[in-house]
């Protein structure tokens, strides 16, 4: 099986034979911040930890991301990211199949074959990529999984929460998976902060906002009732103790961090933005998120990203998501430098 | 029963011996420490306190492998808890961290008694439904007067103890 994703930039390197610290990579959707100030110190004083096993549940690291969620402990699961719960949702009930709002993260289909569910794509469309709810709605027929990744990878659009909700309560026969990943980006609240319908599992990663992918920690949530069943269920270790340090550290003393990312995107964004869409052929898909999806009509996004390899920068082309062709790329803010140089290289490439 | 909970000691050595000869001398039965103990010799302070005494860490980093590995071996009676603590005692179910937000959400989980935190050295208890949510101060005394809290069980009544004197009285806040 071939995993497609952004951000391969150890294999990248490789390949190149550069050092990971010489190629800028735009093709990776994490915190343009970098470490969360603290972290590194966390996980060497913690490294004598791994000397013993973790805690199995991840039962205080539980506790915590419910108190700072405004949540119950008995509604939260910790896991290996939440690749862990994308894998094992498709396979906890008797779905009649699965929805996949695409294009988006393609693990969700990967997960659904795994379990042997069958899917189809409720597609967006080109110019903004946004969900018309009532037109989903109007596919539904009980019984099924839906995934929805809010705000959306790789088209950046958010559906707003509240609307969300409402949308989930007047479905009760489907169960919707959400996946907030790239919501703390955003100024949106979780739908984790209310109470939630039984309907509902809500994803949240650590990877993006915090930029630790390599730790893989990620959470789920959803009623306590479900989550009674789901830990029949729940393999033991699944977070190793680094990553519980982290998560742990990260819940105390991360709120800091995640307001600078969001006001770093504020500055950063709409002259980044502006930047794409005076350059010609290419039209920027609107959306919040720390990327931004555009579409190329003059050259292919596997020929840019080849020229765009050679000035050592790294795009994401994105012609292997589901209802994307090779005219669209992503790219995620960096810092202002980084972000400069990705400019000008573009620039001169479509000029 | 009679529970100290003190927070933000932050090496300051005199203040926290004060603080165990008081609990000592008034009947104290056991100790909560919230966090920012810091360095591995205070833990040799701390337990000078010969009843069982609770231990979490804070957001300063002192030798956190050395405290943790002291914890219920040299000290057999200081048991560290890592970032969250639990206990019961006197039939109240006690939890602590160091962060007030977090001790907050904690609180309004239902599932304890008494929830305690530090962080910001700042003396102050509030109620949050059934709980009670409480911020012992610190102890290290920098603008404001180092104090801790003794808690009383059968009546959940809180005592504050002022203890030394603050390093800088006059500066602004």
């Amino acid at each position: 099986m071939t995993f497609v994703h952004g951000g391969n930039i150890i294999a990248t390197a490789g390949q190149l034979g550069l050092q990971v610290a010489e190629l800028i990579d735009m093709s990776s959707n994490l915190s343009p911040l970098g470490m969360v100030p603290g972290l590194r110190q966390v996980l060497i004083q913690g490294l004598d930890q791994i000397g013993y096993l973790p805690e199995a549940t991840s039962a205080a690291l539980c506790t915590l991301f419910a108190a700072h969620n405004n949540c119950r402990p008995q509604q939260v699961m910790a896991g290996n990211g939440t690749t862990d719960f994308i894998y094992d949702l498709p396979a906890m009930a008797p779905f009649t199949r699965a929805v996949i709002v695409n294009p988006t993260y393609s693990d969700y289909g990967l997960a659904c074959d795994y379990a042997g569910l069958p899917w189809q794509s409720f597609t967006l469309q080109f110019p903004d990529f946004g969900v018309d709810l009532a037109a989903l709605g109007a596919t539904l027929e009980g019984g099924e999984l839906l995934f929805l990744c809010n705000p959306n990878n790789p088209t950046g659009h958010l559906v707003a929460t509240s609307e969300l909700r409402t949308f989930i309560r007047a479905h009760p026969q489907t169960t919707f998976v959400i996946d907030e990943s790239y919501l703390p980006f955003t100024h949106e609240p979780s739908l984790v902060r209310e109470e939630m319908p039984e309907n509902l599992f809500v994803l949240c990663s650590s990877s993006k906002i915090y930029g630790i992918p390599g730790l893989r920690l990620g959470f789920l949530v959803s009623s306590a009732g479900n989550m009674t069943v789901r830990r029949r269920h729940c393999r033991p270790w699944s977070v190793n103790r680094l990553a519980q340090l982290a998560g742990e550290f990260l819940l105390g003393q991360g709120e800091p961090y995640v307001r600078q990312v969001q006001a770093f995107m504020a500055g950063e964004r709409p002259a980044f933005v502006e930047a794409l869409q005076e350059l010609p052929g290419l039209t920027v898909i609107p959306g919040v998120t720390n990327f931004i999806l555009c579409r190329c009509t003059t050259m292919g996004a596997a020929q840019l990203a080849a020229k765009m390899l050679t000035e050592k920068i790294m795009i994401r082309n994105c012609a292997s998501f589901d209802g994307l062709d090779d005219s669209y790329f992503r790219v995620s803010l960096q810092k202002a430098a980084a972000n400069r140089v990705f400019l000008d290289a573009l620039t001169s490439l479509l000029h | 029963m009679r529970i100290a909970i003190l927070s933000d000691t932050h090496d300051h050595i005199p203040n926290l011996r004060s603080a165990v000869t008081y609990c000592q001398a008034y009947g104290v039965q056991m100790m909560i420490h919230c966090g920012d103990l810091i360095s591995p010799f205070m833990l040799k302070e701390l337990a000078e306190f010969s009843g069982p005494v609770h231990l979490i860490y804070g957001n300063n980093v002192g030798d956190q492998h050395l405290i943790s590995q002291s914890c219920g071996t040299r000290y057999a009676h200081i048991t560290h808890h890592g970032t969250l603590g639990a206990v019961e005692a006197g039939g109240i179910r006690f939890a602590f961290n160091h962060y007030p937000q977090l001790a907050r959400g904690i609180a309004l989980q239902g599932r304890f008694d008494v929830v305690c935190c530090g962080h910001t050295h700042r003396y102050g208890v509030e109620k949050i439904g059934d709980c009670l949510l409480i911020n012992p101060g610190d102890l290290h005394g920098g603008k404001k007067q180092p104090c801790f809290v003794i808690f009383e069980t059968a009546t959940k009544n809180i005592e504050r103890v002022d203890i030394g004197e603050p390093f800088f009285p006059d500066s602004p806040e």
